[in-house]
């Protein structure tokens, strides 16, 4: 974890009110992993007083080949975010991170059996809106592993899909799903993500979700009908990032007893099952 | 020159430096570690601990606010022995001075939690939260009403013999009316003041921002209120009074000083700069060579009045 002051090095506006935010730190950059994120002040003023958790989007190389930057998209919803998606290249940020926990592969389906007719895993990814943030590091990460996936990626209309271009270049399987049916499936994400399901033919199937918590608590509801495991990212509103304002906990229950957990700290991945959404 | 003597001492309690880290915004401390040297603060206030593990409020449990945010956290600590146990060791080792904040829901509650934290040689003091209900009271603020503050002090008094600093609730009328209370009591020194009662609605829904409709304002909005309530406690009472209330600044720390208090503490600047309180000890020090203050004390109550 480290705190720094890190250069602006790009600010590019992907559609309106989002923009990728390129910032500079061989360190941060280092130890980036999907699901794990970074906590910005805005501005250097009271107003807003917080500074805002931004997932790690992707990692990019200097020329050299050394891991020296990373990227978050940033949705413009309020102040916060207002002041970031303005912010100029060569402007400078207060940092901290990275920050949290990752997504993980179950053991018992890791690495892929090379041997086997088909796949060992389906991993499938549900991204909703600015959920996107994680994939696309994970994107990477299962293409690495040889890990059969799929991402399945909604939002209202098909300028909410800001990202979709680059997990196409990646060469990353994506299924589009748009409630006004603008592009892909029409109909929300977690529907097409219930048709997936229906047809287990190509392997055990793990999930991936990260989005609003409305859609996180479908995911959520499927996964459990289904019996397959699902890791869920989720975005709180937090005050310090480190695990001591208490704020931005979730309820985790197990059997009778339900616990305070932290998404700053113990999370933003937490697995599914117990997590009161 | 040499270097100004930054160390406080508030009745038998010795500081490095008058620079402290308030409760609830530090959490046991040791989450602090990879952003600073824990032992150049003056003190380092943990989390509120209770005699008991507590769970805490349903979330949500904060929210920002111009300059400031709310919380209704709900108490929740990992219970005083597991803090004893668990995170006092590598703190002392780390060279930080410790100062555990406590409650309870009963008088006896509060009694207890004390006689534990006595116990704990390596505690260097403890700082009694008057702020949280009084179940026996319908749960009415401990500290707002001087019978029952003076009841509690009194009860925590008797349970230990370090230093003990009473942490007063700034949502009464007249401060000096608790002051004296916790004063007469027994209290060593006085934290001024907590956070204010506060409410924010989210216009959308009509519904509070808090799960629990009202909770505590802290930050830089809150400023002048609790600057002016230790203005008023240090001209109430003999004790020495910690300045606590939306402190981000070296100037917003020398206001405390200057208006009387002895040692001021650092709490929600913490969430949005981690390292502040540090930063803040290292601006004292250059504040007090440019200024050729070679006791720090010499800064406490120098205001002017006209």
């Amino acid at each position: 974890m480290f705190l720094e002051s890190v250069a602006v090095l790009a600010n590019q506006r992907l559609a309106p009110r989002y923009h990728l935010l390129t910032l500079e730190s061989p360190n941060i950059a280092a130890h980036a992993a999907a699901g794990r994120f970074v906590s910005l002040r805005c501005r250097p003023s009271y107003d807003p007083l917080l500074r805002r958790p931004m997932g790690i989007y992707r990692v990019l190389p200097d020329p050299r080949g050394r891991r020296s930057a990373f990227q978050v998209v940033v949705q413009e919803l309020g102040r916060g975010t207002q002041a970031l998606v303005s912010a100029r290249a060569g402007e400078r940020l207060s940092c901290a991170g990275p920050l949290g926990n990752a997504f993980t592969l179950p053991r018992e389906i890791e690495p892929a059996s090379a041997e086997a007719d088909r796949p060992a895993l389906q991993a499938l990814l549900i991204a909703g809106g600015i959920g996107i943030s994680p994939f696309h590091l994970w994107a990477e990460e299962l293409l690495r592993r040889g890990v059969a996936a799929e991402l399945l990626y909604g939002g209202r209309s098909a300028a909410d899909l800001v990202c979709l271009e680059h997990f196409r270049a990646l060469g990353f399987p994506v299924a589009p799903a748009t409630e006004d049916g603008s592009l892909g499936y029409r109909g929300r994400v977690t529907e097409l993500l219930e048709r997936r399901l229906a047809d287990r033919s190509k392997g055990a199937a793990v999930l991936y979700a990260c989005g609003p918590e409305a859609m996180l608590a479908r995911v959520q509801q499927i996964a459990g009908a289904a019996g397959v495991r699902a890791q869920l990212c989720l975005d709180r509103m937090m005050c310090c990032a480190a695990g001591v304002c208490l704020s931005c906990v979730v309820g985790v229950r197990d059997g009778e007893r339900l616990r305070y957990r932290r998404v700053c700290t113990e999370g933003p991945v937490f697995e599914a099952e117990g997590l009161e959404l | 020159m040499s270097a100004p003597d930054l160390r406080v001492e508030l009745t038998g309690l010795a500081l490095r430096n008058p620079i402290v880290a308030a409760s609830g915004t530090f959490g046991y401390g040791l989450e602090f570690k990879p952003y600073l040297d824990l032992s150049r603060l003056g003190a380092l206030v943990v989390k509120g601990l209770s005699l008991r593990p507590t769970q805490g409020n349903p979330p949500p449990r904060a929210c920002e606010t111009a300059a400031g945010m709310l919380n209704s956290i709900g108490l929740q600590n990992i219970g005083a022995r597991a803090f004893i146990e668990e995170r006092l060791p590598e703190l002392k080792r780390l060279g930080a001075t410790v100062i555990a904040n406590f409650w309870g829901k009963t008088v006896d509650e509060v009694g207890a939690t004390a006689a534990v934290l006595d116990s704990a040689a390596a505690l260097d003091a403890l700082e009694l939260n008057i702020s949280c209900p009084n179940i026996q009271e319908g749960g009415l603020e401990f500290g707002t009403r001087p019978a029952m503050v003076e009841k509690v002090v009194a009860v925590a008094r008797r349970a230990t013999s370090k230093h003990l600093m009473v942490k007063l609730s700034p949502n009464v009328g007249d401060i000096g009316e608790p002051a004296r209370a916790a004063e007469g009591a027994g209290a060593d020194s006085l934290s001024v003041a907590n956070t204010w009662l506060g409410m924010a609605v989210d216009v959308r829904t009509r519904r509070p921002k808090l799960h629990t409709g009202m909770g505590g304002l802290s930050g830089p909005a809150i400023l002048p209120l609790s600057l002016r309530m230790v203005y008023q406690t240090v001209r109430a009472v003999r004790l020495p009074v910690i300045g606590v209330g939306g402190i981000a600044t070296l100037e917003d720390a020398l206001q405390y000083l200057i208006v009387g208090a002895q040692a001021v503490q650092i709490g929600t600047a913490s969430f949005f700069e981690p390292d502040v309180t540090v930063r803040v000890v290292e601006q004292l020090e250059a504040y007090a060579r440019a200024q050729g203050i070679q006791k720090i004390a010499e800064l406490v109550g120098s205001l002017i009045e006209v």
